[in-house]
């Protein structure tokens, strides 16, 4: 398959259905403490998350990130304090949430219409029409020859497209996004970046995602949790990015918000390495 | 020192290679092959043990003798109501296997679609199932026959006490080790409960569930023979222990050969199956 071809297919997206935005879910953590065992911890006092907006969480591994959403997306519960989805607070899996994973996205045993179609059948739609309308979505993502392949015939970001063409499939209010693009090559990642962005735009789905790519945070996020992981998993920062779109990494704007959020990371690192619980750790190791 | 150093001098690791290529080259790789060879070789030291009268051809006699009773086709034994043949015997107990093992599966899959739906129940089924799972299967026969008696549904029960408890166990652990992911996308893509068991479930645990049949078709195997032997009055352990008692030691030969060969034959058939199984899965 050639990406560049499909890239250009992705730009000119059809208006058709996916255009119609439904308004994405605003969310609201409050007061939230998380634990697991008596030492490993999570806590986000406060972080809104608008309806339309792009926020994306940022940090170390094991600071909580996709603890936090989790909580999102419904399919947890914090110990205290609260996730709310437009104003109601969550006590079961979130309404119109898709989410997507860094692997294992895909049912191996449906091939990638039947993927596709799989939440369109749980509308109750009939068969072929879901599988029809599927066909239309792998479309958009430029995999409509790929139809009948099992995913094991796929490669990840063949893969990671036919999820994020199912996600459209499902017009979600919310997008969870949990370190979607980590196991693919650069320049996979950056086309799959820019579907991502459309999606985004043409449907006005709230998106929350986890990376631990600043590069990647900053080409997409409207707003960056920055989250560390010492004493216990919090969210120590909350950065605006007010760079315009399409973002250049040339930009010196953008190379200076880089710079910062570089700062940051590295204090973070120093703080952990200083970490009294971290170090008997080391030590031990 | 010298013996460690001696592959390294040049050449001779390379002609060591060459060698043992150019003999590896003639090993066919046909499993059937080997399998023939195999039997072949068993059949002929048998043949020989009695020629050099190792063995005693009252009590094990030789292939010559033995083989061509077996493929005379008419090979019976008891007379009146009690007269079995090999045919007959083996279907009986082939058919007294699969009800058993497919009434075990029924109520194991039951078992484990309770325990995963329903946690407070789960706690009582596992203690259940983890103490039917050691018991060894000819353990149920004295009980058994006491109870049930010594027809086919003593057979068939049990076949299905000796593959309940494994069954239950495995399907129960396959179902637990889904990831998470599949069980956590189906959810949020809307999925029902039906349709979580139907289209997400029962597909993510095929290699475990064939596996589970595969290992507790072995248990069902000995044990209903086991039983067929014990007074079970028909089928192949039962036809042995008549041809036993009338001193046809020549059938006694023969009931164990398909007792392994049949044994072998559904273990390879219901790999196969479970191979064409994954792969319309995967
Ligand atoms: N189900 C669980 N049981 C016990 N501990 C857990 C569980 N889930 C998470 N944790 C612990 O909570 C902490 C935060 O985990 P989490 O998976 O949210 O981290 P993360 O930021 O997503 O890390 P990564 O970047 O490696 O994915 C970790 O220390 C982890 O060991
Ligand atoms: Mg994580």
């Amino acid at each position: 398959m050639d990406t560049v071809n499909n890239m250009s297919q992705a730009t000119t997206y059809p208006a058709d259905n996916t255009t119609s935005s439904t308004t994405g879910a605003r969310l609201v953590f409050s007061n939230i403490r998380k634990s697991f065992s008596d030492t490993v911890s999570v806590e986000a006092d406060s972080l809104i998350i608008e309806s339309g907006s792009l926020t994306v969480l940022l940090g170390r591994s094991g600071c909580g990130k996709t603890t936090l959403l989790n909580l999102a997306a419904g399919l947890d519960f914090p110990d205290q304090g609260s996730v709310s989805y437009d104003n109601q607070i969550l006590q079961g899996p979130a309404p119109s949430t898709t989410l997507i994973f860094q692997t294992r996205n895909l049912f191996p045993w449906m091939t990638a219409e039947e993927n596709v179609a799989f939440p369109l059948r749980n509308q109750g739609m009939a068969k072929t029409e879901a599988l029809e309308h599927a066909r239309q979505y792998l479309k958009q993502v430029g995999l409509e020859s790929f139809a009948g392949h099992k995913p094991a015939q796929l490669s990840g970001g063949m893969r990671q497209r036919i999820a994020l063409a199912r996600t459209i499939a499902t017009k979600p209010r919310l997008l969870l996004l949990d370190e979607p693009f980590s196991a693919l090559d650069m320049q996979t990642r950056r086309m799959m970046q820019r579907y991502l962005l459309d999606v985004w735009k043409n449907s006005g789905v709230t998106i929350l995602m986890i990376t631990h790519d600043l590069h990647e945070a900053l080409m997409l996020a409207d707003r960056i949790a920055l989250m560390a992981s010492s004493p216990t998993g919090h969210i120590a920062d909350i950065l605006d990015i007010k760079l315009e779109r399409p973002r250049d990494p040339e930009d010196p704007a953008f190379r200076t918000v880089q710079q910062q959020l570089d700062r940051f990371l590295e204090h973070e690192t120093l703080l952990a390495e200083h970490d009294p619980t971290l170090e008997s750790a080391n030590q031990q190791a | 020192m010298q013996a460690m150093q001696q592959p390294r001098s040049p050449g001779k690791p390379g002609q060591q290679t060459a060698l043992i290529n150019r003999f590896t080259r003639w090993i066919p790789q046909s499993n059937l092959l080997w399998f023939c060879l195999a039997w072949l070789l068993i059949i002929l030291l048998w043949e020989f043990g009695s020629w050099m009268e190792w063995l005693n051809p009252q009590i094990l006699p030789p292939p010559s003798q033995t083989l061509p009773y077996a493929l005379s086709g008419n090979i019976s034994i008891g007379f009146g109501q009690q007269k079995t043949g090999l045919l007959e015997a083996t279907t009986i107990t082939l058919a007294r296997v699969g009800t058993g093992m497919l009434a075990g599966l029924l109520v194991a899959s039951c078992l484990a679609v309770t325990a995963i739906e329903l946690p407070v129940l789960r706690r009582l089924i596992l203690p259940i199932v983890q103490s039917l799972a050691p018991i060894a299967p000819v353990a149920w026969i004295p009980f058994t026959i006491a109870v049930i008696g010594i027809g086919g549904q003593a057979a068939i029960f049990i076949v299905f006490m000796a593959v309940l408890g494994t069954m239950s166990l495995s399907l129960i652990a396959a179902l637990d080790d889904i990831p998470a992911e599949y069980l956590k996308i189906a959810r949020s893509l809307g999925t029902s409960r039906i349709r979580m068991w139907w289209h997400i479930r029962l597909p993510a645990i095929v290699p475990g569930a064939m596996t589970a049949i595969r290992m507790s078709f072995f248990g069902a195997w000995m044990a209903v023979l086991a039983g067929e032997m014990a007074g079970i009055n028909s089928g192949l352990g039962y036809m042995i222990i008549m041809a036993q008692q009338m001193y046809n030691m020549k059938l006694v030969m023969i009931g164990i050969l398909a007792i392994g060969f049949i044994g072998f034959a559904v273990d390879r058939l219901l790999l196969l199956a479970g191979a064409r199984l994954l792969q319309w899965t995967r």
